[in-house]
């Protein structure tokens, strides 16, 4: 259950949240961020698609539903693969799970992926972004996602 | 060159079928993991259980998609194909109720 304290940030022990990013600066940030607004939460890092399906793989067992309850990926990654790839496998697989994507490209230049997915759990937000911009992001996607979710599952 | 066009040289999959191949691998992955933690694999089966054999040959097919995917090494190449990985996944079907459930389930939402 998500509650909300007096400072609107969300505490909820059983918050998990997969960040797939290979910018050391961007980390910094985004794990400062996380810090701000979820109060409770467990996060796994990955710099690249392979590590982070490992994650995956390694998180999830073949009882669970939903192995995340957010995946934030920035779509420029280490090696070979992107965090819109990493997008369609987990959407095929899993796709009650939210992933926000954030990239530097704007809006206009992601139009067409954007639109495509916009339906399935695919979120955006283009970097270089304010603290409370992520941070109304990422409490408008728990929040969605958990209405859902508890919507699929009655 | 736009960025539609750089999108598309870095990414790894660049087709529905690559996307259903890499989530296929995924699942066999987290199948292997639940099957060699059961303990009736252990359970003598008028010899070794026949299901272990089952286990080290998928383990070793999706370790060998695994490096040909991200290792890149052109030098090496496997005798495995896309169909490999879909029979496996039927194969591992047959072994156990809650695994079928389960890639029943896990491959319903492809595509």
């Amino acid at each position: 259950m998500l509650n909300h304290n007096i400072e609107g940030a969300i505490m909820d022990d059983s918050i998990k949240i997969l960040v797939v990013e290979d910018d050391k600066s961007m980390v910094m940030i985004l794990e400062n961020s996380l810090d701000k607004i979820l109060k409770l939460k467990t996060i796994n890092w990955a710099v690249s698609l392979e590590k982070a399906i490992e994650q995956l793989i390694h998180h999830s067992d073949i009882i669970q539903k939903k192995p995340y309850d957010l995946i934030i990926a920035d779509i420029i990654l280490e090696g070979q693969g992107t965090g819109l790839d990493l997008y369609k496998v987990v959407n095929g697989l899993y796709p009650h799970v939210p992933f926000l994507i954030i990239t530097a490209l704007s809006f206009r230049e992601l139009s067409p992926v954007i639109n495509k997915y916009r339906k399935k759990n695919f979120n955006y937000l283009q970097k270089p972004f304010r603290y409370s911009t992520f941070k109304d992001k990422i409490n408008q996607i728990l929040i969605n996602n958990q209405t859902q979710y508890a919507d699929v599952n009655e | 060159m736009t960025y539609s066009t750089c999108l598309t040289d870095i990414s790894l999959i660049k087709s529905v079928d690559e996307c259903e191949n890499l989530q296929q691998l995924v699942i066999l992955k987290l199948a292997t993991n639940w099957l060699e933690k059961q303990s009736w694999l252990n359970t003598a089966y008028g010899g070794l259980n026949p299901v272990h054999e089952f286990l080290f040959e998928t383990q070793l097919m999706t370790q060998c998609f695994w490096e040909e995917l991200f290792i890149k090494d052109k030098k090496i190449k496997f005798h495995y194909d896309a169909l490999d990985l879909k029979n496996k996944v039927y194969e591992m079907s047959l072994i156990d109720d809650d695994l079928k459930i389960y890639l029943i389930l896990a491959t319903t939402h492809f595509k």
